[in-house]
């Protein structure tokens, strides 16, 4: 026979409270950024998951959960499986430079003797970015933190993305953005970028934050919280500039495109106007011969940035004659117009398709083309999302247009290197991701109306 | 007697809860130096180093024993970076350096971090056991331009090597390259020389047995292109004739030279003889006057030829393109036209 064990609640609860605050106490000595990263993905996750319905909300918990603990999985490992003869693991050689130099540009400011070549290596203008600073002032508020850092860069990045989820199932419902989030936490590139100690992660955050501003600029009742969302766009910019160039380029471009183009798809009159007013503009803008100049020495002056990154370790790729690249400086000097329009047109192709699945020659990219497959679908996509959403919704879809256009252009023209190009291929995805989302959508529905005769379906 | 009674008590003395929360903390304990034995820093610390003294050198290796080195640690004295930091185990490192000036330094282990040990004062670096000394270089700056030649003016300070004493006119650059034992004069295009007469500051260092002037890891030597700090950033200088620094007199000798009568009719008053090279800084010998040629044979002949030398006088005796020269000596009279060889028949005494 079984008896209730009577115990009394207040001494639960204060042993309860006790054994918390002893594993708190204890995880926060071992590693306090954990315990931080943890508690803000949790608070970020509830915030982002309220008003869910019940099936939706189990879902999200669902891929929730999943995608935190394997990042804490492949972190763990990381740490598990570091060699002794060296100060710590990265996932990626280019990880070295943050960990290694925001501890020393920390001790310097705290005035901690360093080795003397560090000192040197530390005001290095390569790689130097506002990163570093944000990287150094962390770990002078929790001490060094080579592993902790990935999880704050974790952090960072499930911010913005859950940020971008939302506006996304505002937008779109909640297949589409259930859809994108789980590809933004699953896809394997995404996902390692999202646990490094790379700039990604804190370019997604801030992405994400520059795009919600930006809507807010359209959206927002009053002209007073307008002003205000127009100042985070700059703010947001400004940050984005700081981290990598071309930030602020991609905020204007993204922000200015994206209202025009809301406000000229608005009306059926305003978009057929523009429709044959913006091809006379370029055309009479193309045959200016000072608008000729400026064009031909932005376009040499990024074909010669490519040469560069072509030359440059790891597999690359190339856009412009071969001679081109044994005296680069040609580039800069004297190609021609035929040439560098060339240039443009090969630049944004192999953006979308590099790379070539043919033409992987180590084991990392033939590892990668899984994803590459999934990516030439989710590029395939993309026009039909386009359609849908700005059926939609136009002003987000305008917006996520407009700032994945400048995030690719900027990247295509400048990149070289493949390992780089795929990196950098994520500063658009979690833009585009939404729009290949919905273009899936719309392309099932439109299967599932023609060949299945369901004149309804509910998503 | 109910081990957990109907009040969830232990053994009706302890709160069940209680008791768990107390073989948890007491589990802590052993955990916790479970914890601390495998995680505890074992911090890095140098016990000595081999050698404590040693000569400045172009390549000074100290072997360093210690405690818990890792192999990624550094190793500089005082703010000398090792080029290296050798591990060998974590009791044993070496680090080997390049260029420490005389001086004692402390020896500095780092991690990637920060420093994490010092030994003070633990090296002594003493000049070379052969004294710092000066020497003359007359060669040529090359690979100038001519805004670069013009900035380079006799009094000109080279920060931690020398002087400029004086320059010639720019010319075309040619540098001596060796090909085989021979050396080549390859011309660099569009590129100026500036003849010029450096004197260095040098230490004497041995090399394999044999003493040299060591300036920058360079031997002051024929043919051997030194690179000089200069307001263009770092300069070749090729050097082509090197004396002592004692001071040149004109001096005034009589030589007799035995040849053929065709040679000898082609020696004429203001010859000069530039040392075997074409640096105008580097003329030894100015004929001054020619007698006429006395034939002894159809093919043979003499003269005697007034010549103005630039002698060192050197511990009593004059030294003449370094090597001593007196009555009776042979000396080389080497122009664009001719290559002759004569005997010294007058000299002023050097005292």
């Amino acid at each position: 026979m079984t008896q209730a064990i009577a115990i009394p609640r207040g001494h639960t609860r204060t042993v309860a409270i006790m054994a918390a605050g002893i594993t708190l106490g204890f995880a926060y000595t071992l590693s306090p950024l954990t315990v931080l990263a943890l508690g803000v993905v949790a608070a970020a996750s509830s915030a982002a998951s309220r008003g869910l319905s019940q099936a939706e909300r189990r879902w999200f918990w669902c891929v929730m959960s999943t995608a935190v603990l394997l990042r804490l999985v492949a972190i763990a490992l990381l740490f598990l499986t570091a060699d002794p003869a060296r100060p710590f693991a990265s996932f990626f050689g280019d990880e070295e430079l943050y960990k290694f130099r925001t501890v020393w540009v920390r001790n310097i400011g705290q005035g901690i003797p360093i080795s003397p070549a560090d000192v040197i290596y530390s005001f290095d203008a390569v790689g130097n970015t506002s990163y570093m600073d944000v990287l150094a002032f962390v770990q002078v508020l929790v001490g060094d933190a080579p592993y902790g850092l990935h999880l704050l860069n974790m952090t960072l990045c499930l911010c913005g993305v859950l940020a971008l989820y939302r506006l996304a199932r505002a937008a779109y419902g909640r297949t589409v953005s259930m859809a994108g989030l789980i590809a933004l936490l699953f896809l394997p590139s995404v996902f390692f970028w999202s646990i490094s100690i790379l700039k990604e992660p804190m370019n997604v955050f801030m992405l994400a934050g520059e795009l919600i501003c930006a809507v807010l600029i359209v959206r927002a009742p009053r002209w007073w919280q307008k002003g205000l969302a127009a100042a985070g766009v700059v703010m947001f910019a400004l940050a984005m500039e700081s981290l990598r160039a071309g930030g602020v380029l991609t905020a204007a471009m993204g922000t200015v495109g994206g209202i025009a183009l809301t406000w000229t798809l608005a009306r059926g009159r305003r978009w057929m106007t523009a429709l044959g007013l913006v091809p006379a503009t370029v055309v009479a803008l193309a045959l200016m011969p000072a608008v000729q100049d400026r064009v031909m020495a932005n376009v040499r002056r990024v074909a010669f940035y490519h040469a560069g990154h072509v030359l440059t370790p790891g597999y690359s790729y190339r856009l412009v004659d071969i001679q081109y690249y044994s005296q680069r400086i040609q580039l800069l000097n004297s190609m021609p117009p035929q040439d560098a329009g060339r240039f443009v047109v090969s630049a944004l192709w192999n953006y979308m398709v590099q790379p070539l699945p043919w033409k992987t020659e180590s084991w990392a990219l033939q590892a990668y083309l899984p994803e590459l497959f999934l990516w030439y679908v989710m590029a395939l996509l993309i026009p039909f999302g386009v359609l849908a959403g700005l059926r939609r919704d136009r002003v987000i879809t305008s917006m996520l247009l407009c700032h994945a256009a400048a995030a690719m252009v900027l990247v295509a023209v400048t990149s070289g290197n493949l390992g780089t190009l795929i990196r950098h291929r994520s500063l658009a995805l979690p833009y585009l991701v939404w729009l290949s989302a919905l273009g899936a959508q719309d392309c099932v529905r439109r299967y599932l109306r023609r060949y299945q005769g369901v004149e309804k379906e509910r998503y | 007697m109910a081990i957990v009674d109907d009040r969830g008590r232990l053994f009706g003395r302890l709160n069940l809860l209680d008791a768990v929360l107390l073989v948890l903390l007491i589990g802590l304990v052993p955990l916790g130096y479970a914890a601390y034995a495998l995680f505890r820093e074992h911090p890095a610390r140098i016990t000595s180093i081999t050698p404590t003294r040693a000569e400045q050198a172009p390549d000074l290796r100290l072997v360093i024993t210690g405690e818990n080195f890792r192999p990624f640690m550094r190793v500089s004295a005082d703010n000398y970076q090792a080029v290296d930091f050798i591990f060998k185990s974590t009791t044993e490192i070496e680090a080997p350096f390049g260029h420490l000036p005389p001086g004692e330094y402390d020896i500095v282990l780092y991690d990637q971090a920060q420093e994490r040990f010092r030994l003070p004062n633990a090296l002594t670096v003493v000049p070379s056991a052969l004294p710092a000394t000066e020497i003359i270089a007359v060669g040529a700056f090359g690979n100038l331009d001519a805004a670069g030649a013009a900035k380079l003016t006799a009094g000109l300070e080279l920060t931690g090597v020398g002087r400029v004493v004086a320059v010639g006119k720019p010319m075309p650059d040619l540098t001596q390259v060796f090909s085989s034992s021979a050396l080549v004069g390859v011309p660099i295009p569009n590129a100026q020389r500036l003849p010029a007469t450096v004197l260095f500051r040098c230490y004497v260092k041995t090399q394999q047995g044999r003493p040299h002037c060591v300036v920058d890891d360079a031997p002051v030597a024929t043919p051997n292109l030194i690179m000089l700090p200069t307001p263009l950033g770092k300069t070749p200088f090729q050097v082509e004739l090197v004396r002592s620094s004692q001071p040149l007199e004109s001096v005034p000798i009589r030589v007799r030279v035995a040849g053929n009568p065709s040679v000898l009719s082609t020696i004429r008053s203001g010859d000069v003889d530039l040392g075997g090279t074409t640096n105008e800084l580097a003329a030894v010998a100015r004929v001054a006057s020619v007698t006429a040629v006395r034939r002894l044979s159809e093919s043979s002949g003499e003269i005697d030829v007034d010549v103005v030398v630039q002698l060192q006088r050197v511990n009593g005796v004059w030294l003449y393109d370094s090597l001593p020269l007196r009555a009776g000596s042979t000396i080389p009279l080497r122009t664009a036209r001719y290559e002759v060889r004569g005997l010294v028949t007058q000299i002023p005494p050097p005292q």
